[in-house]
């Protein structure tokens, strides 16, 4: 149960800037995500924040307490490493034990309280058994049983991308469940758990956003989803999206705003290619200013037939169908209303469920839907920053 | 694969390569057996055939043995007295001195693995030095330096040259055994709020106790096998090898042949010990829980550091310094009269360094065309046990005695043996063929298991037959370890004093030169011929560090 | 044109102690991309590197375009390899791309043709003269596609080639490699353990599991009849409910009972060796089940709800994927659900909201109750 502060942090080594000028806040048994693509220096942030490494400026501040000099064994931070780190030459015992082992005399004790915390990560009856004889599942529980024993007093729970090395069943289920024992009042801890999985990241109270030693963006998952601060962000928390760029030629308030909490601005932009769509957006812009809007694969609905009554559409033929179980993938061939002979890419993804009309076949000519509020605007960016940030690599 | 045909009528698409195609039709099975029995015939001849006939020899001759060594008609069983005094000396000044090696060797072989420092790279080198330079330059200026201070020749100065001669050998494999252990693991100890004497006691030490073990028995073996610095340092005092070099020079061919036997068992014992060891699987450790408190206070910085400092000047005051004083006995105008006087000691340097240069060349050469594919043969063939017992023989050249195998090399090539060479240079060459084998064979081995597997099977998914995928791939990737083992190698064959002494006639290469200058007391002349030797040596060194940045050799 | 054939294909190690590939019989068409899906330790990879020739089976054939293959080595076989490592050499971009023609021996003008033409299928034509150090993954996948299409081989292998990209990457690269794969015609095996990759990308996908093959399908075949409660878990996740048979008409009318109070189903289904009373498992889609609200109108709807089978409970958790909303119901009698919903959902509910689930029969699937469940279901 603790308050974690990063006050101005850079970390330089050998010459390249790890980390610039990180500053954020965990408040007290929140579970925060860091995430970010691999490189960005997450695995680094959190060595700086356990003490294994010392930052090259700024501080860091446990419940405000002054912790930047402190050395790792006087921190307090309860670690699950990537590749467990399991003790190889100590049972399960006395792996959990560690932590209190050498401090306590009395080791009927401590074995007592490692033998409760084995059955809360659901590993009873295994004491004995060394790292080797474990499977990948146990092993994490052993390493996850490790470092709450550390914390028992108080202190941090830091996953650092522990479920990487997993199957996706196996995953969803044990990161559901660490979450859980985290977030439970005997132990009630405030978490950081590292990831490069942007679903993964969305279990989380708060979510901080990393790419090449910079804070990109912290919030909430629905903030980080729905008012993404650029592009890179949003790219980055979406499976595939599609692009335009235009102008905006009005817009009106809200009255209701049914989905965000929030004044909402209602434009209409219209797109190079000359379509006119409809956005809803907290940020205000200006009649005549120059835009690029997002829009998410999965954040469309299609019908065979127009209807009327239905706004924000665009009309085109199916180019390519794919099953992909609950989902269907479209990529749809739209001519530009301003040039009938180009044509704009669009690519969907509709559910295959009995609500959402899911026979769809190529060569089609169909209508897709964006509803408003999922249409994200920003303040125009130019093409090669686009290309470059949604650039595959 | 696309093929000619596919493209009727236009203009030919393949060429008539007569490399690819030599190279596809030689990647048959049959071939490379071929090659497997000659690489196995010369690796057997080299290196078991000598140690074989020994074996028989003395079986042969346990009759004549027994009587003179125990029912000596004038001398009793002395002789038998005398060896083991011999052995008792070499076993208890090896002890000694691998003891206080592993003190003043732990926190350097810590320093050197686990902590970044500008000039590392700097200390690592002068840390290994020592064991570049040829045993008899090293001796004979661990000899002049302790003589300043008033040590004469004698068991105490043997001790201080095993000191320094087995240092490098202990801190590189203490350090071998230091990086097996994952630093993380460390590092979560610590996150785990131990502090660095408790990390050290209940995680780092528990899990290079083994490898610990390994490498002081290895360096002890090397201790016990030690002959050209003995030599210059023993004054009265004979060690084990040093008696077998005794008995050589005094034909006395049957009593050499047990006692090289006798120490060729030794350590072949001991070698197999390790080799087991290495292969346990680590114990489980039971938790002492002693003074928390107290490794808390000394894990402070001033002790971790202090304990550094203090083993390191330990270090330069009983290795470093005296490896190199030789260094300030270079007196020119002494050197001239010695030189170039009466006798002209010049021509016999300049002789000397020749022969040694050439043996050196031709030696390496030779062992890089079997070593290659050896290595090959060692790291990707799937023999199972086979490829373990080939691992442990290729290391016996490292351990014996020089002077027992360079006996046993004498008594197979030589007169008493096979008769295809005279004591010598061609004699010499064979020695060296056996001891220097190891040093070209490892950096290539190491080289190979670096290279990912996933190359050699991309290239062979891509088309490429197995010559055309040694060629482009495996040659190319190797080749660093190549030139390093070439190198090691080469200065191995500059510095072998030992084996030698044994089996050379009038021939005389540098190391030997400045045992026969010490004997016959033109210092001068020695010091110089030491000066010249540690400094190819030591360029040596460097040049492979170049090649190999990453210390992968064992021993 | 190359068909691929595996007859009783079975590999063992340490002398049969160890068995990874058990029995396989496999056909693959040609021009197929097909994916060998399982969980890890299965043998898929073993049963690919089989099939390249990197390992030789312990018994069986493998017949590729109708020539027994199962003796040659890999650089007779005429098939290219993608790894998950990349295995990218140390030398320049254009000399991996072309290094497969190299060794085969093609005129120097046919190479630098060849080499140009693939480099620019991956947009790699500008960095030809490159070494490929310090690159990010993606570029050096795409390496090593170019290399493996410019080999002309007409058969691509792939072991987890998207394995060590950030998912992220891997979950937009994956189309890139489709749209590569079928503009060149090519016979495509990838092994994966994620089974959204293989549903998102592959045209055929073979379950595999503990060494041998469990159904082999097109991935609507598989997602909505599957054999058994693993392959329809493993493929997207089910929802599981305990029941018993209440009745049985035939020839494959079934009514079926949830346990503890729950609702009763009757539906159709082709499952065999039960009868009445005998425990199953009805399991079914977490996007197949519908939510409503409290009174909700099923007259106006314009949806045609007829047949549906409600039943009440409320909400004990809520989370996002980023993909969609994920909701955890409680029933009534205690069972759980876990349902997801497209965000463009109009509703949004909160946690403990009563409300009311509906499922219909056809969208249920009946499985005999397994001896182990929890290794069915792959939890451990």
């Amino acid at each position: 149960m603790v308050k974690i502060e990063l006050q101005d942090i850079s970390f330089r080594r050998e010459g390249i800037d790890i980390l610039s000028h990180v500053s954020l806040i965990i408040e007290d048994t929140e579970y925060a995500i860091l995430v970010g693509p691999t490189g960005a220096g997450k695995t680094s942030l959190i060595g700086l924040i356990t003490g294994l490494y010392k930052p090259t400026s700024g501080k860091i501040f446990f419940d405000d307490r002054d912790v930047t000099k402190l050395p790792p064994n006087e921190r307090h931070c309860g670690v699950m490493f990537e590749s467990y780190a399991l003790f190889p030459h100590l049972n399960v015992l006395d792996n959990v034990s560690y932590a209190r082992h050498m401090k306590e005399n009395d080791h009927g004790a401590t074995y007592a309280i490692s033998r409760e915390i084995l059955s809360l990560v659901r590993l009873s009856g295994r004491d004995t058994a060394l790292p080797h004889e474990c499977s990948g599942g146990m092993q994490q529980r052993v390493a996850l049983g490790r470092s709450i024993m550390a914390l028992e007093e108080g202190g941090v729970l830091i996953l650092d991308e522990p479920f990487k090395a997993l199957d996706a069943g196996l995953r969803l289920s044990l990161r559901r469940e660490v979450k859980k024992i985290a977030k439970s009042k005997q132990l009630n801890l405030t978490t950081i758990h590292v990831t490069n999985d942007m679903q993964e990241a969305m279990m989380a109270d708060k979510i901080i956003m990393l790419d090449e030693g910079q804070i990109r963006q912290i919030g909430t998952p629905y903030e980080i989803m729905y008012e993404p601060m650029d592009l890179f962000v949003a790219n980055f928390f979406s499976t595939e999206l599609n692009y335009f760029s235009g102008k905006i030629i009005q817009k009106e308030a809200v009255e209701k705003p049914e989905f965000r909490n929030k004044p909402l601005e209602r434009v209409v932009i219209e797109t190079t290619e000359g379509f006119f769509l409809y956005a809803k957006t907290e940020r205000v812009f200006n009649v005549g200013e120059e835009v690029t809007f997002i829009i998410r694969a999965q954040y469309c609905n299609a019908r065979h037939k127009r209807r009327s009554d239905k706004t924000n559409a665009i009309v085109g033929k199916v180019l390519r169908s794919k099953f992909m179980g609950a989902w269907l993938r479209l990529e749809i061939e739209a001519p530009f209303p301003k040039d009938k002979t180009s044509r704009k890419t669009i690519k969907i993804e509709v559910p295959t469920t009995k609500t959402a009309i899911h026979e769809f076949t190529v060569g089609e000519t169909i209508t897709m839907y964006f509803p408003s509020e999922f249409v994200i605007v920003f303040p125009r960016i130019p093409e090669e920053v686009i290309l470059s940030t949604l650039r595959v690599n | 694969m696309v093929t000619q045909e596919h493209r009727i009528g236009e203009a030919p698409i393949i060429r008539n390569n007569l490399l690819l195609r030599a190279e596809k039709e030689l990647s048959k099975k049959k071939y490379k057996r071929i090659l497997e029995i000659i690489v196995i015939t010369f690796f057997a001849l080299i290196i078991l055939a000598p140690i074989i006939n020994i074996i028989s020899t003395v079986i042969a001759n346990i009759g004549e043995i027994r009587t003179r060594l125990f029912f000596d008609i004038l001398l009793g069983d002395s002789q038998w007295v005398i060896m083991r005094e011999a052995l008792w000396d070499s076993f208890s000044i090896a002890f000694v001195a691998v003891a206080i090696d592993v003190a003043i060797g732990f926190p350097i072989a810590i320093l050197l693995t686990r902590n970044e420092f500008p000039g590392k790279h700097f200390i690592d080198f002068l840390v290994d030095l020592p064991m570049a330079v040829p045993t008899s330059a090293l001796g004979f200026s661990v000899m002049m330096f302790w003589g300043i201070m008033g040590i004469t020749p004698g068991r105490t100065l043997i001790i201080f040259v095993h000191v320094a001669f087995t240092y490098p050998y202990i801190v590189r494999n203490l350090k071998l055994a230091i990086e097996k252990v994952d630093p993380l693991l460390e590092k979560a100890a610590m996150t785990l709020s131990a502090s660095k004497m408790t990390v050290l006691r209940t995680i780092s030490l528990p899990l290079i106790r083994e490898g610990l073990i390994a490498g002081t028995i290895l360096a002890f073996t090397r201790s016990l096998g030690e002959t050209g610095a003995t030599m210059i340092c023993a004054g009265l005092v004979e060690t084990a090898p040093i008696l077998v070099v005794g008995l050589r020079k005094q034909l006395q061919l049957p009593t050499a042949s047990f006692l090289s036997l006798v120490l060729i068992l030794i350590s072949l014992t001991l070698l197999i010990i390790v080799k087991l060891i290495a292969r346990r699987n680590t114990a489980t450790s039971k938790f002492w829980q002693i003074h928390f408190e107290w490794e808390k206070f000394f894990s402070k910085s001033i002790f971790t550091k202090g304990t550094k400092i203090l083993a390191g000047l330990l270090m330069t005051l009983l290795v470093l310094i005296p490896s190199f004083y030789i260094f300030s006995e270079i007196r020119p105008v002494e050197i001239g009269v010695e030189l170039f006087g009466a006798d002209n000691k010049w021509a016999y340097l300049w002789s000397a360094v020749v022969n040694s240069f050439q043996i050196g060349f031709l030696v390496i050469f030779i062992d890089v065309i079997i070593a290659i594919p050896f290595a090959l043969m060692l790291e990707r063939e799937k023999w199972g046990r086979v490829n373990g017992i080939l691992d442990t023989i290729l290391d016996i050249p490292l351990i014996i005695p020089s002077a027992a195998l360079g006996f046993a090399v004498f008594m197979f090539w030589g007169p008493a043996g096979i008769n295809l060479a005279q004591p010598g240079l061609g004699m010499i060459i064979f020695t060296h063929l056996t001891f220097t084998f190891p040093y070209v064979v490892r950096p290539i081995a190491a080289q190979i298991k670096n290279i990912k597997i996933g190359h050699e099977e991309a290239s062979a998914t891509l088309g490429a037959a197995p010559l055309t995928t040694f060629r482009r791939i495996t040659l190319p990737a190797i080749k660093n370890g190549v030139i390093a083992g070439m190198i090691a190698a080469f200065t191995r064959s500059l510095g072998e004093t030992g084996a030698t002494l044994i089996v050379m006639g009038a021939d005389r290469t540098v190391p030997v030169l400045i045992v026969d200058w010490v004997e016959e007391n033109a210092f001068y002349a020695a010091a110089l011929a030491s000066v010249i030797v540690i400094l190819i040596s030591a360029l040596l060194l460097a040049l492979t560090r170049v090649f190999m940045p990453k210390e992968s050799q064992r021993l | 044109m190359p068909d691929i054939r595996l007859e009783n294909i079975r590999k063992t190690f340490d002398e049969e102690k160890v068995v990874a590939v058990d029995e396989v019989n496999l056909e693959i068409n040609d021009g197929d991309f097909v994916f060998l899906l399982g969980p890890s330790g299965c043998g898929k990879t073993t049963l690919l590197r089989m099939i390249s020739g990197l390992i030789a089976p312990s018994r069986g054939r493998i017949i590729i375009d109708g020539k027994d293959v199962t003796e040659d080595p890999p650089w007779e076989r005429g098939i290219a390899f993608v790894f998950q490592n990349f295995n990218i050499f140390p030398i320049s971009v254009f000399e991996n791309c072309t290094y497969a023609l190299n060794v085969q021996g093609f005129t120097r003008d046919y190479i630098i043709e060849q080499g140009e033409r693939a480099l620019k299928i991956v947009g790699l034509d500008h960095r030809a003269d490159e070494i490929p150090v310090g690159w990010g993954n993606g570029d050096l996948q795409r390496l090593g596609i170019a290399r493996a299409i410019c080999s002309g081989a007409k058969i691509l292998i792939m072991d987890e080639p998207l394995g060590s990209l950030d998912p992220k990457i891997s979950a937009e690269f994956r189309w890139e490699l489709r749209r590569i794969i079928k503009d060149h015609h090519l016979t495509a095996i990838q092994v994966t353990h994620n089974q959204e990759e293989a549903m998102a990308i592959g045209d055929h996908i073979i379950i595999m599991r503990d060494g041998l093959l469990l159904q082999q399908d097109t991935p609507e075949q598989l997602y909505k009849y599957p054999h058994s409660l693993f392959v329809g878990n493993f493929l997207g996740g089910l929802n599981i409910l305990e029941a018993y048979i209440s009745h049985y008409e035939p020839p494959n009318q079934y009514s079926v009972k949830v346990r503890l109070g729950g609702p009763k189903y009757t539906l159709q289904s082709q499952i065999h060796k039960v009868k009445l009373d005998d425990n199953v498992i009805l399991a079914c889609r977490p996007e197949d089940i519908y939510l409503f609200h409290e009174g909700y109108d099923f007259e106006r709807s314009q949806m045609n709800w007829e047949g549906i089978v409600i039943s009440e409970g409320h909400i004990t958790d809520k989370f996002l994927t980023g993909k969609e909303r994920r909701y955890i119901v409680e029933l009534d009698n205690g069972d759980p659900l876990q349902i997801s919903k497209a965000e463009v959902f109009k509703y949004d509910f909160d946690v403990g909201d009563a409300l009311m689930i509906g499922i219909f029969p056809e969208d249920l699937r009946i499985f005999p109750y397994p001896k182990n469940l929890a290794k069915e279901m792959d939890l451990q």
